[in-house]
């Protein structure tokens, strides 16, 4: 079993294989060695870190993902390929959703930051930037300036 | 309230007055030039006997005005950017580092319909259009602006820009192949999105598309650069001895297909001669390979597929030939339309694909 502690001091023993699913802790066990000392992970919150190892625990069986894996990613493929349980996992609200990517991508699990990113892609995805802005909370942010220069690299939108 | 900014208002437009005429008094501004001195601005007339004219007074009074709105609207949009900045970094979405969200617009300009999309929806487009940062990352991932098709040709040296020194895909088709995603196809709304999509899609594909030469022009610039290919005919032989005007040396994928398989057209020999050297995955749908093709023209490919093929002994030989000189060949995929000649096979001789994983199929 394994001992990790979250920034907000809560401990999480869990077995070995769930928390090796985790690129980060699997190479700190491997360097440190057998041992009962405590993983800190001052990076993630007892909340987030619950729903991380969720999502460990249920793909603890699976095979890690090779470079071959990782090297595929550069083709084009389709965003909405996330699976159902995923799909299920990951219907949290947005501040939770960016804190699992954070945490994934802290912890280095790959798997589960593709997710995460999946996710945000198909809800961005097929949206006017007023429409993204508004599902975000984003402010319109840019200078008169750059709005102008923006319309301007536009005017495609307006000679149709 | 009100009354606050209208003293404020008045007295902004009384000391900027003030300065011009001060300007003009001590240099030859050519802006302030039109102002006489000192004007009693606290007056609604000119006095008789003042040196100022009427209309150069009304002149430059009308010209303050302008400055001030223009100077009030420069400062309050540098402070509502200001302070967007500020509410969008506390925002979850802005937590991630910039690379994550780089990953993001990658998935998201990857995903299966975007290509279809009008370009005020299409990503990278409308991702760089949402606030100052989403626009330094989207113009900071050349990836995101190396597709070019029939719905962005007419932006395409936007897209040649950014993409930098990116491979590029070039997709002359009208997306008449598109399967629609299988988790999608039970939403209503969604498939009604999209038979609107491909039809904008085909709209523009026959407006700028139907030629391809016409369309590879303005992208000849960047041949070197080419990474994929596809070419769709549609409605003539607009494929037939379909040749670059150069040498595309980083292609690796090229596609050509032909909807309605009534007169299939033939490519012409020295694309694969001579123009592909970098060839490593082929798709020819209802398109014929020519005639006349070196034994090793396919020698790098690894992915086939062949669909509408001849199976007549003759052009079944030939195939043969040419997939023995494929040693690298890990994907094959044949197809075709007439399994009556498929069966006489006592002419053919055998071959052996060692690394291959084959797939044929015959429909009548």
């Amino acid at each position: 079993m394994v001992n990790l502690v979250t920034s907000d001091n809560e401990s999480f023993t869990v077995e070995k294989a769930v928390a090796s699913r985790s690129v980060l802790i699997k190479n700190m066990l491997e360097d440190v060695g057998e041992s009962d000392q405590p993983i800190p992970l001052p990076n993630v919150t007892a909340s987030v870190l619950k729903k991380v190892l969720e999502y460990c625990d249920h793909h603890k069986n699976e095979p890690m993902p090779t470079s071959e894996d990782l090297a595929a990613e550069d083709t084009r493929k389709r965003t909405t390929d996330i699976g159902e349980w995923d799909q299920k996992f990951i219907q949290v609200d947005q501040e939770m959703l960016f804190e699992i990517i954070l945490a994934a991508n802290y912890l280095d699990i790959k798997p589960l930051l593709d997710v995460g990113c999946k996710t945000v892609a198909n809800m961005i995805k097929g949206k006017t930037p007023e429409e993204i802005r508004k599902l975000f909370n984003i402010v319109n942010d840019f200078t008169p300036e750059e709005e102008a220069q923006i319309k301007k690299e536009n005017e495609w939108a307006e000679d149709r | 309230m009100e009354d606050d900014i209208s003293m404020l208002v008045s007295q902004l437009i009384h000391k900027l007055y003030e300065q011009l005429v001060s300007r003009k008094n001590i240099s030859s501004d050519p802006f302030s030039e039109s102002l006489a001195p000192q004007p009693p601005i606290s007056s609604p007339l000119p006095s008789h006997g003042t040196s100022l004219k009427l209309v150069e007074q009304y002149e430059a009074l009308y010209r303050v005005r302008d400055h001030a709105i223009f100077a009030v609207n420069a400062y309050a949009g540098h402070m509502l950017s200001a302070i967007g900045l500020r509410h969008n970094h506390l925002l979850p979405i802005y937590r991630p580092p910039s690379e994550i969200l780089s990953m993001i617009f990658k998935m998201t300009e990857r995903s299966a319909r975007n290509s279809f999309r009008p370009l005020e929806i299409r990503a990278p487009l409308n991702l760089a259009q949402v606030s100052k940062l989403w626009r330094e990352v989207a113009l900071d991932t050349p990836s995101l602006w190396a597709a070019i098709d029939v719905m962005n040709i007419r932006i395409a040296p936007t897209f040649l820009e950014r993409s930098r020194s990116t491979p590029l895909e070039i997709v002359v088709a009208s997306g008449g192949t598109y399967g629609g995603d299988e988790d999608e196809s039970d939403n209503r709304e969604q498939s009604e999105h999209l038979a609107t999509e491909l039809r904008s899609m085909k709209k523009a594909y026959s407006l700028r598309g139907v030629d391809p030469h016409a369309f590879l022009v303005p992208l000849l610039p960047h041949i070197n650069r080419w990474q994929s290919l596809t070419l769709e005919g549609q409605g003539g032989r607009k494929l037939e001895g379909f040749l670059l005007p150069a040498v595309a040396p980083a292609l690796t994928t090229f596609c050509a297909l032909q909807l309605g398989y009534r007169a299939m057209p033939t490519l012409h020999p020295a694309l694969f001669n001579e123009q592909l050297p970098s060839l490593n995955r082929l798709s020819l749908l209802g398109v014929g390979l020519p005639w006349e093709l070196a034994p090793t023209a396919l020698r790098g490919l690894r992915w086939l597929t062949l669909e509408g093929y001849s199976s007549n002994p003759a052009d079944r030989a030939q195939l043969l030939d040419l997939l023995q000189g494929c040693p690298l060949l890990e994907f094959l995929r044949l197809h075709t339309e007439d399994p009556t000649r498929e069966n006489n096979t006592e002419e053919t001789p055998k071959i052996t694909l060692h690394t291959c994983h084959r797939q044929l199929q015959h429909s009548a």
